[in-house]
């Protein structure tokens, strides 16, 4: 994939996985001096914002093209006054404060990003949203099938909401997914708060423990499991979210769901 | 017995929830528009979801607030029917500002300092590298909710037609 814009040459914009780990932001000179030297290799993988996977550093044509050149932005334009040439020199360089301010806002409301393709998502399988509650942080949403009544719970809490934290680990948030069904009789919800008893123990479930929930006004049992996302798997920086493979994903987390509740309540 | 209470829990939870499916829908509307959320902030009857309108020339942002009045209980519901008030507000940011916009802040908010955005009305709010239009209408959660397709295209046309409105009113403050 060829790189989204290049950067200038003295742009700290380069992620790196060499022999060391981790490295960067670096500048496309600096990486330059660090494959001279030898301590980053071509078959090194390298990232920057826009890319949307890994890729070796020897499968970025132009990546070390014009380190000597003077930035694009600082070339005078044929036919440009000086005057105008000034002028855009500073209207570059407060649009880069704009896009500076933008990366840290971005950082900060991926989940919020996250969580609208989650319910777009889910209300496209057929399900509405019948519970929002969120601060801005911890997040909780219900929905329910008009249909067969079945109900979907998504409890997310962003855990890496600032630009310097998710630059090394990526965009992680805490989610929870539930599945829940009307199991029809007193005697299976009643089962189901046995079962919630046992998982109240779980102070703080490990990711993979399925904990039960039984609603007995209602007469909805859930099961819900524990996770860590990657958020930045499903949301990319401009924006665009691989639904795809968002839908997939709690699609097979409430079929397993599903398939526990069943195999358990009903 | 037990059935019973079961389905009253149940239809009690649907009444309460349906300013919930209407923000759902709201929120599915826009992201089709291209319009991610961003922000939201939601209690048991009041969201607030704000939409990044990364495609728009002119909008940098758009608020959209859910305030549930009527309909929660059975009684208010056959009587009042499902009431909501629905506030839009759309946000124009400038990259660059100074001083003559502070004048110009003061012009736009002295001018629109006794209106009301109620009734279709906009109220615009000049701050220095942004300017909102804001505009609030009482809507009948019912005709959107519960309607299949045709409740979700009345929607999309209802929130078109608003931020069209609104961007009207911001585009000349567009630099």
């Amino acid at each position: 994939m060829a790189l989204p814009r290049m950067p200038g040459p003295d742009e700290d914009s380069l992620l790196v996985h060499s022999a060391e780990g981790q490295l960067g932001p670096l500048s496309r000179r600096t990486l330059k001096s660090h494959l001279d030297e030898g301590r980053v290799q071509p078959a090194d993988h390298v990232w920057m914002k826009g890319m949307t996977e890994w890729e070796p550093i020897e499968a970025q044509p132009g990546l070390f093209d014009a380190l000597d050149a003077p930035p694009a932005e600082e070339a005078k334009l044929p036919g440009e006054s000086d005057d105008d040439h000034q002028d855009r020199i500073f209207t570059d360089l407060v649009k880069q404060s704009w896009d500076y301010l933008e990366d840290h806002e971005f950082a900060g409301h991926i989940d919020e990003v996250f969580l609208g393709a989650v319910i777009t998502g889910t209300l496209d399988t057929g399900y509405s949203l019948i519970d929002l509650n969120s601060d801005g942080t911890h997040h909780y949403l219900r929905f329910q099938n008009m249909e067969d009544h079945s109900r979907v719970i998504v409890r997310a809490t962003h855990l890496t909401g600032t630009l310097a934290v998710s630059k090394v680990l990526g965009q992680r948030a805490s989610v929870v997914i539930g599945y829940g069904e009307k199991v029809g009789s007193i005697q299976k919800v009643m089962g189901a708060v046995r079962a919630e008893m046992k998982s109240s123990f779980l102070q703080n479930p490990d990711p993979g423990t399925i904990t039960v929930d039984g609603d007995m006004a209602s007469g909805y049992v859930y099961c819900q499991v524990d996770m860590y996302w990657n958020i930045d798997e499903y949301v990319a920086s401009d924006y665009r979210v691989d639904t795809g493979k968002l839908s997939a994903h709690i699609g097979a987390t409430t079929h397993a769901l599903r398939k526990y509740l069943r195999g358990r309540f009903t | 017995m037990f059935g019973l209470m079961q389905n009253f829990t149940n239809k009690a939870e649907l009444r309460e929830s349906k300013d919930e499916i209407l923000v759902g829908e709201i929120v599915r509307a826009m992201s089709r528009q291209g319009h991610p959320s961003i922000s939201f902030r939601a209690n048991d009857d009041w969201q607030r979801v704000r939409f990044k309108t990364v495609t728009d020339p002119v909008l940098w942002s758009v608020f959209v607030t859910l305030d549930r009045k009527t309909g929660t209980g059975v009684l208010s519901q056959a009587l009042l029917g499902s009431k909501a008030t629905l506030r839009v507000s759309a946000e124009l940011k400038n990259r660059l500002a100074d001083p003559d916009d502070l004048i110009a802040m003061y012009k736009t908010d002295f001018a629109n300092i006794l209106k009301m955005p109620v009734m279709g009305g906009i109220k615009l709010n000049h701050e220095l590298n942004s300017v909102f239009a804001t505009t609030q209408q009482v809507i009948e959660i019912d005709h959107y909710v519960g309607k299949g397709d045709a409740g979700v295209e009345k929607l999309s046309r209802l929130l078109d037609g608003i931020i069209g409105r609104l961007r009207d009113k911001l585009v000349d403050y567009k630099k």
